[in-house]
């Protein structure tokens, strides 16, 4: 194996500029969810340069590449995701996004250029491969219903043995590396509900159905599903993030709207929330004689990553980086459409630190001056060659499973 | 027997075809609040053909006109607001309004030409009348702060011994006045919360402080101040008619805005409802971390009437229209600045009935719909003029006489 990383080592030394050069033009150039087209057309055309690799489109601004190693074997898929946010970006950087409102805030821009730089590694390094390398440069990670279901079923994942994504972590330190087995990000599903009662003057109560009043009854209530209702254990959140009613000081309104998120890591818990909240719903309204409209819309599912497979990485990551520079995640309330892919083979999901405080990179994520230490570029790019060389020798259909 | 004896018959008969067609020209002519100035410039150009009366604008939009007697007697003012509602008409009248949006939804139109009516008869009467009329014309009655708060600022209230006013009522059956003693309408005043939390991902409520979340609490902590703090005998509302806060499903907001409106009959309840109020949201919010700003803006007074006045008042038109023709009515927790001449002298405020349901005349006052029975016009010159005889000769109420 130390031969092994020498060689990987000296692939990555050899993308290393070439990784930042290309963060730099996408984090310039940053295109909103299903709008990836220039971005996608950079990455195939730097693809189709490096040689070796069949590319294709399964949808308008997504780019797949296949390498077939040299030594027959399984297939395990890599993934980046490539789309930016609507934030309007205060870095002052020189290579700040060009794109006014748009912005690579959440160092997607990062994660396609270090996958560019693997697929350029693994071109050079494609005899000594064994088995086959998926690179999936996903749209739409940002936005429900999200680009990885989308992929899924377009057939990315099929006959892949094994897949693996990293996102960079602007609240790790630059140099380590964060992996968990279990329940990783949470599922994230949204809700709409409104509240129908009577509009009318406000200075007559009694001909009135106070969506206002019913509407906080049921905010209030809908605590219970979290506090009361489900098991302790496992983490929920039921947050109400929008509560729009009224226009006029004097008049009762007739509706209230109301929207929010559910996140949890239980499928369990995942498959009540619904009815709970309906029961909730359904029983304050009636109580103070409202109806009711209740949607609810399901997300990605929870990202879960495989036992086996992330400690077969975390093993090669440690050997590579050290036992420093492997620490442990802590599991997060926020999504990740990764959990799409995870639902068809054995995966793990880790993150690649990338903040510095010395420098003053400490700005979390979605935040409009966000940023990362652009070393951990090469960090990533070595992990993820690292990660695919210690799983594919242990993935197809004669390999131990 | 009134203690005038004048009859005001023939005028009141000349001048009801001219009312309903003054109030046909002001329907079709509606003007929101502050803006009444055709309105106003037509009302007065009639004042001025009137004869016998001075005529002025306190303010850019409204108009006084002042009737002097033939001898000494008590002051009287008499008023009618003038603006129009922010509604598009719905109604198909061949006077329907012309101003798209803007509809004389409240039956401003009416009170108007009403008073318009009544300075007629009256001007035409003057040699036979004692004391003073003031004709007070208002604008901004439907928008906060108001107008009758300005022409009281105006100095329209100065040496007026008592005053008169009177509102159309599309609930209440033509032909019939109705009367109160006591409080008739409630006070408005409005309020402003701002709850401000921590915003932050929706995913991670450890390191939000949830506004949206705290002001449902604040919004149900609220119901507390009517249910379970204030004397149950005591008339108040306190409605929440907005909640604004938040933007995206996944963004916990950090600031929600509460809008609402604070009514009661009481002076006194009405002075503690913003005390209640801040101590059940200082609770709340600092229960759960987060901060308010509250402000409490005093609107309308209650319109309180004078049980002298208002007998006085009931009496006379009970003469002139029958029995049948006075009723009682109920309080209405809906507000009228009205108020802020009953501040200044003690007076009346009776309500002119405009529905007829055999004609389908039944809708809501700021209903697209809205409109009275159109005789409702003539019964409330009636009402105003019986109500004015009865004051004028009524030598007690002067009280520039007493001093």
């Amino acid at each position: 194996m130390k031969l092994a990383d020498r060689a990987l080592a000296a692939q990555v030394e050899a993308v290393r500029a070439d990784v930042v050069s290309w963060r730099r033009h996408l984090h310039a150039h940053p295109e909103l969810s299903y709008q990836e087209h220039e971005t996608s057309r950079f990455v195939r055309e730097l693809l189709a340069g490096f040689g070796g690799l069949d590319i294709s489109s399964p949808t308008p601004t997504s780019v797949v590449a296949e390498l077939v190693g040299g030594i027959p074997g399984g297939c395990l898929a890599l993934r980046a995701d490539m789309d930016a946010l609507p934030i309007t970006e205060e870095s002052g950087s020189e290579f700040a996004s060009q794109n006014h409102g748009v912005m690579h805030a959440c160092g997607h821009d990062g994660h396609t250029a270090m996958l560019l730089g693997v697929a350029r590694a693994l071109t050079g390094l494609r005899s000594q491969l064994p088995g086959r390398v998926r690179l999936v440069f996903q749209h739409a990670e940002e936005l429900a219903p999200g680009g990885a279901q989308e992929l899924v079923a377009q057939g990315v994942m099929d006959g892949v043995d094994a897949v693996i994504g990293a996102h960079l972590d602007s609240l790790l330190e630059v140099g380590r590396l964060g992996l968990v087995a279990g329940p990783m990000m949470a599922s994230s599903d949204e809700f709409a509900i409104t509240v129908r009662g009577v509009g009318g003057h406000a200075a007559e109560p009694e001909h009135t159905v106070d969506s206002v009043a019913i509407a906080a009854e049921v905010v209030t209530n809908l605590q219970y599903v979290v506090a009361r209702n489900t098991d302790p254990q496992q983490p929920l959140v039921v947050a109400v993030s929008k509560l729009q009613a009224g226009t006029a000081e004097n008049v009762t309104p007739g509706t209230a709207e109301l929207a929010g998120t559910v996140r949890t890591f239980s499928d369990g818990v995942r498959a009540a929330v619904p009815g709970l909240m309906e029961r909730v719903v359904r029983g304050i309204t009636q109580a103070h004689g409202a109806s009711y409209d209740f949607e609810f819309k399901y997300g990605s599912a929870a990202v879960v990553n495989d036992p086996v497979t992330t400690e077969r990485v975390r093993a090669a990551l440690r050997r590579t980086f050290g036992a420093d520079g492997v620490v442990d995640f802590q599991p997060t309330m926020g999504a990740e459409d990764f959990s799409a892919y995870q639902e068809r083979a054995p995966s793990t999901y880790f993150m690649v630190g990338a903040g510095n405080p010395e420098r003053g990179i400490i700005h979390p994520h979605h935040h409009a001056r966000f940023s990362i230490d652009e070393s951990a570029l090469s960090t990533g790019v070595q992990a993820l060659l690292s990660a695919t060389f210690a799983l594919l020798p242990q993935l197809g259909p004669d390999r131990p499973a | 027997m009134p203690r005038l004896a004048v009859d005001a018959g023939p005028e009141v008969e000349g001048v009801l075809a001219d009312v309903v067609a003054w109030r046909r020209h002001l329907h079709a002519h509606p003007e929101l609040s502050y803006q009444e100035h055709e309105t106003s410039r037509f009302v007065r150009e009639q004042l001025a053909a009137f004869g016998g009366l001075q005529v002025s604008a306190p303010t850019p939009t409204s108009v006084v006109a002042e009737l002097v007697g033939s001898r000494p007697g008590p002051r009287l003012a008499l008023r009618a607001d003038m603006d129009a509602l922010p509604i598009t008409e719905e109604n198909g009248f061949e006077f329907a309004s012309q101003n798209r949006g803007v509809m004389h939804a409240c039956g401003h139109d009416g009170h108007t030409a009403m008073l318009l009516g009544v300075a007629r008869v009256l001007a035409r009467l003057r040699a036979r009348l004692p004391g003073q009329v003031r004709f007070i014309f208002q604008h901004a009655e439907e928008l906060a702060p108001g107008g009758a708060q300005e022409l009281v600022a105006q100095g329209v209230m100065e040496g007026v011994d008592a005053v008169v006013g009177a509102h159309l009522d599309s609930m209440l059956e033509v032909g019939q006045i109705g009367v109160r003693s006591g409080a008739v309408n409630a006070s408005s005043d409005e309020f402003w919360l701002t709850i401000t939390g921590v915003g932050g991902h929706a995913a991670h409520p450890e390191s939000t402080v949830d506004c949206v979340a705290i002001g449902a609490q604040v919004v149900v902590n609220l119901q507390h101040l009517v249910a379970r703090n204030v004397d149950p005998r005591e008339a108040l509302v306190l409605s929440v008619t907005q909640f604004n806060s938040g933007t995206a499903e996944n963004v916990t907001p950090g600031v929600a805005e509460l809008v609402g409106t604070v009514r009661a009959f009481n002076q006194e309840l009405r002075q503690r409802a913003p005390e209640l109020m801040e101590r059940i949201i200082g609770g709340v919010t600092s229960a759960h971390g987060a901060s308010h700003r509250l402000d409490y803006r005093r609107g309308y007074a209650p319109v309180v009437n004078d049980p002298g006045i208002t007998e006085l008042v009931a009496r006379a038109v009970r003469r002139e229209l029958g029995a049948a023709g006075v009723v009682e009515v109920q309080p209405t927790m809906g507000a009228e600045d009205f108020s802020a001449y009953l501040q200044h002298a003690p007076g009346t405020f009776f309500r002119v009935g405009g529905s007829n349901p055999g004609l389908g005349i039944s809708h809501p006052h700021h209903h697209a719909e809205f409109t009275v029975d159109e005789t409702a016009l003539g019964v409330g010159v009636r009402a105003f003029v019986a109500a004015s005889l009865e004051l004028l000769g009524e030598r007690h109420l002067d009280r520039a006489n007493e001093g």
